[in-house]
């Protein structure tokens, strides 16, 4: 039986980056991919494809409506899907390359089967052909990742009612689609088909979509999602979903409402998939969430066993998994992982972008008594009018004592302006700091210098300090 | 032995696709002298672009558009299949057979329609406008037959190994069902040839030689989506088809499903050993869970033969 120093399931963000920090100081490493291609739900049918869809659509949509406001024909093929796929697939097959190098370069063994816990100790592949082989480490990390929710009142067939993980297989652009749930993926799906001309209602049982986003930032994506024919029916519990054997699918309120489209999407949340895994046989306790629980070293119950990325649960972002499989491997290893970043940022890929730092209005209130805030719209600053981003906002939080607290931020490019915000919240700078400091112009970074300016207003450091 | 073009032997001689045989056993053959020559012909009249490539069923090439357009709608749909009289019976002769009708008789296309769906009822007059075009040869009754019922049988399984890898079931229907479209011109073009009717041998081994060439230069006059084209051309190699080897290995593996169930060795242990199943990545639960659809598909294809 081979044996290994660390055996990883699933090549996602946070086994790709336990099984690269293992290997980089020497240990022997196993990565067990059941896919065929090393990436994980984020490289092959998540965070990358929906991200490059998005990128592709907006390019597109601006392209027409720049030929429609020039007096061309504006039959610009903004709904071609096999050219559009296609370039997502591209995207996808040259990130599929790079990972497959990286595994290479660090002498990592990439074994594509299904893993199955035999003992703390051992695990059995199974390939495709039905052959196993069975194998031993000393250490385990499990990031086997998560697949879609499927409620049984959906009944998912891939062909008229998608998950998200299917989604991405139309050959055409539907006429009108139904996105069930208000969450991150069913927000990100619904604005991008928006942009690509399909008639979307998005339908969840809460009041908003992306509720837990401050005001302005819900109202700016709901102002944009609008604004390309999208609508939004909020407070609707779902009674079921039917399609009628013809050419559409209902999907049936509670209050009697049916709505009528031709595709449906469901995102109604991701499940931890442990699937096969019989993480059971090696004594790894599983919440009644079926989520794997660890410490805040990504370790199980079982102390030579590790998880880490949506197998966990929460945040479910692939920035956190890569970070808490590196963590999980330098613990393991005996190594200092480093202190914890307190600060995470979380981003959003619908149109438009939409990112965040740090504390929320209420969570400012609640932990320093109060909040001052201070709002920079895009389009009333130089960068943003040259662009035309008529929904942009950043919103900066400040405690009463002037130090930053928050930063949420919708419009272009909001996903790599908060990190701006990120360092100044790390270095617990105050809104002077924004203030009295040059950025470029015009930029959109500018915001920060425009919010931290009207918070000085209101704290009154304006006038003890000069700044305009 | 090539499985997409070839005749059922009686026992399975299935191959696996990604590894060509060596040979095309035509000097072999009991009457080696004029299948020779009819190979040459063949392959003459391929190499000058002389080969006699049927028109399209003008319906079936309408329908066939119409499942990709999203403007299609019912009485479209209707309105086309009217056009063809013998059509719009066959159509309605399934929907009245006894596996699908319903409590009342179905008289009308827009009814039936509603009762099946329009992606049934466009399964069904694809499926309908071939049969009796394309597939039709008076010489190689029997080797048509079989191509008709391979091609049939291959669309309704690629459908559910598509779903089963979260690919468009819609484009792997088509890559399934015309997947040996080159088998009844290659059929067509040796009744031109010779009246004398070959034996059963040296059909397939024509059908295995010449199958994809001919129906690669019958896809491209035809227009067929690309994904189609690209499965026509190398499902018997589907690792060589470039961007559309995903649904060239859909129809691969459906090809072979439809072939080992159509000579009653369906089983969980040839199918897991194909090439395309592994490309695919389906893992034996997942090919047993294909494997439990035998029974519906069958159904289903009974009814189309109708």
């Amino acid at each position: 039986m081979k044996t290994y120093d660390l055996i990883v399931v699933g090549s996602g963000p946070a086994g790709q980056k336990a099984a690269v920090q293992a290997a980089k100081v020497g240990r022997r490493v196993a990565l067990i991919e059941q896919l065929k291609e090393v990436g994980g739900a984020c490289v092959h049918q998540g965070t990358i494809p929906s991200k490059a869809l998005r990128e592709r659509a907006v390019e597109r949509r601006r392209v027409a409506d720049r030929l429609r406001e020039l007096g061309l024909p504006s039959q610009a093929p903004v709904g071609d899907v096999a050219s559009l796929i296609g370039e997502v697939t591209d995207v996808i097959r040259g990130h599929d390359v790079y990972m497959a190098a990286q595994m290479k370069r660090n002498g990592i063994e990439v074994i594509h089967g299904r893993a199955s816990f035999l003992s703390a100790s051992r695990i059995e592949v199974q390939f495709t052909d039905g052959a196993t082989v069975q194998l031993s480490a000393k250490y385990f990390v499990i990031a086997s990742g998560s697949k879609p929710r499927r409620p049984d009142n959906v009944p998912i067939d891939h062909e008229s009612i998608y998950d998200s993980d299917s989604i991405l297989s139309l050959a055409y652009l539907p006429a009108s689609l139904v996105v069930l749930g208000g969450g991150v993926i069913a927000s990100e799906y619904a604005s991008i088909f928006a942009v690509l001309g399909v008639d979307v209602t998005m339908i969840d049982r809460s009041t908003t979509p992306l509720g837990f986003l401050e005001p302005e930032m819900i109202q700016g994506f709901l102002a944009a999602f609008e604004r390309h024919g999208g609508r939004f029916l909020g407070d609707a519990a779902l009674d079921c979903v039917e399609f009628d054997g013809i050419s559409e699918v209902h999907t049936r309120l509670k209050d009697g409402r049916v709505v009528k489209s031709e595709k449906l999407l469901c995102a109604l949340g991701r499940i931890s998939q442990l699937d096969g895994l019989h993480v059971e046989r090696a004594g790894v306790a599983v919440n009644d969430r079926q989520l794997v629980e660890v410490n805040a070293f990504g370790q199980t119950s079982i102390p030579n066993i590790y998880a880490a990325g949506d197998v966990i649960g929460p945040p479910s972002l692939a920035s956190v998994a890569m970070e808490q499989g590196r963590r999980a491997a330098c613990h393991l290893l005996g190594l200092d992982p480093g202190r914890q970043g307190e600060w995470m940022p979380s981003g959003i890929y619908c149109v438009p972008e939409i990112a965040s730092v740090g504390l929320t209005s209420e969570q400012t209130r609640a932990r320093f008594g109060s909040v001052v805030t201070g709002i920079a719209k895009f389009n009333e600053i130089a960068r943003g009018l040259i662009a035309r981003c008529p929904d942009g906002v950043l919103k900066m939080l400040a405690s009463p004592d002037g130090v930053v607290r928050g930063i949420h931020i919708i419009g272009d490019n909001a996903t790599d302006l908060v990190h701006i915000g990120q360092m100044g919240l790390i270095h617990s700078v105050t809104v002077e700091t924004y203030v009295e400091n040059v950025f470029n112009f015009p930029t959109f970074a500018e915001c920060y210098r425009v919010a931290a300016l009207q918070i000085a207003g209101q704290l009154g450091v304006a006038r003890r300090r000069g700044v305009a | 032995m090539n499985y997409a073009f070839g005749i059922l032997p009686k026992r399975s001689t299935l191959s696996d696709p990604s590894k060509p045989e060596a040979g095309d056993g035509l000097a072999q053959s009991n009457d080696s002298t004029d299948v020779a020559a009819i190979a040459r012909r063949l392959a003459a009249q391929i190499e000058s672009c002389t080969l006699e490539l049927p028109p399209m069923p003008g319906v079936a090439a309408e329908v066939m558009a119409s499942s990709l357009d999203d403007q299609a709608d019912t009485t479209r749909l209707a309105q086309l299949i009217q056009t063809d009289q013998g059509l719009a019976s066959h159509v309605l002769r399934v929907v009245n057979s006894p596996t699908m009708r319903a409590s009342t008789e179905i008289v009308a296309l827009r009814q039936a329609i509603a009762r099946l769906g329009m992606n049934k009822i466009r399964e069904i007059a694809v499926a309908a406008a071939l049969s009796s075009s394309l597939f039709k040869q008076a010489t190689y009754t029997d080797e048509s037959e079989q191509a008709w019922r391979q091609a049939l049988c291959a669309g309704l399984w690629a459908k559910e190994v598509a779903r089963a890898c979260r690919k468009n079931t819609e484009i792997a229907y088509l890559c399934g069902l015309l997947h040996n479209i080159g088998a009844p011109v290659v059929l067509h073009a040796l009744g031109d040839i010779s009246t004398v009717r070959l034996p059963q041998r040296d059909v397939a081994l024509l059908l295995a030689k010449f199958g994809a060439t001919a129906g690669d230069l019958l896809a491209r006059e035809w227009r067929l989506p690309e994904p189609v084209i690209a499965t026509v051309r190398w499902i018997n190699d589907f690792n060589a088809s470039g961007q559309h080897v995903d649904s060239v290995a859909v129809a691969s593996c459906a090809a072979h499903l439809a072939r080992l169930m159509l000579l009653g060795e369906l089983a969980a242990e040839p199918v897991a050993k194909l090439a395309s199943i592994a490309h695919l990545n389906l893992y034996p639960d997942d090919v047993a869970a294909l494997l439990e659809l035998h029974d519906p598909i069958r159904t289903s294809m009974e009814l189309l033969i109708v």
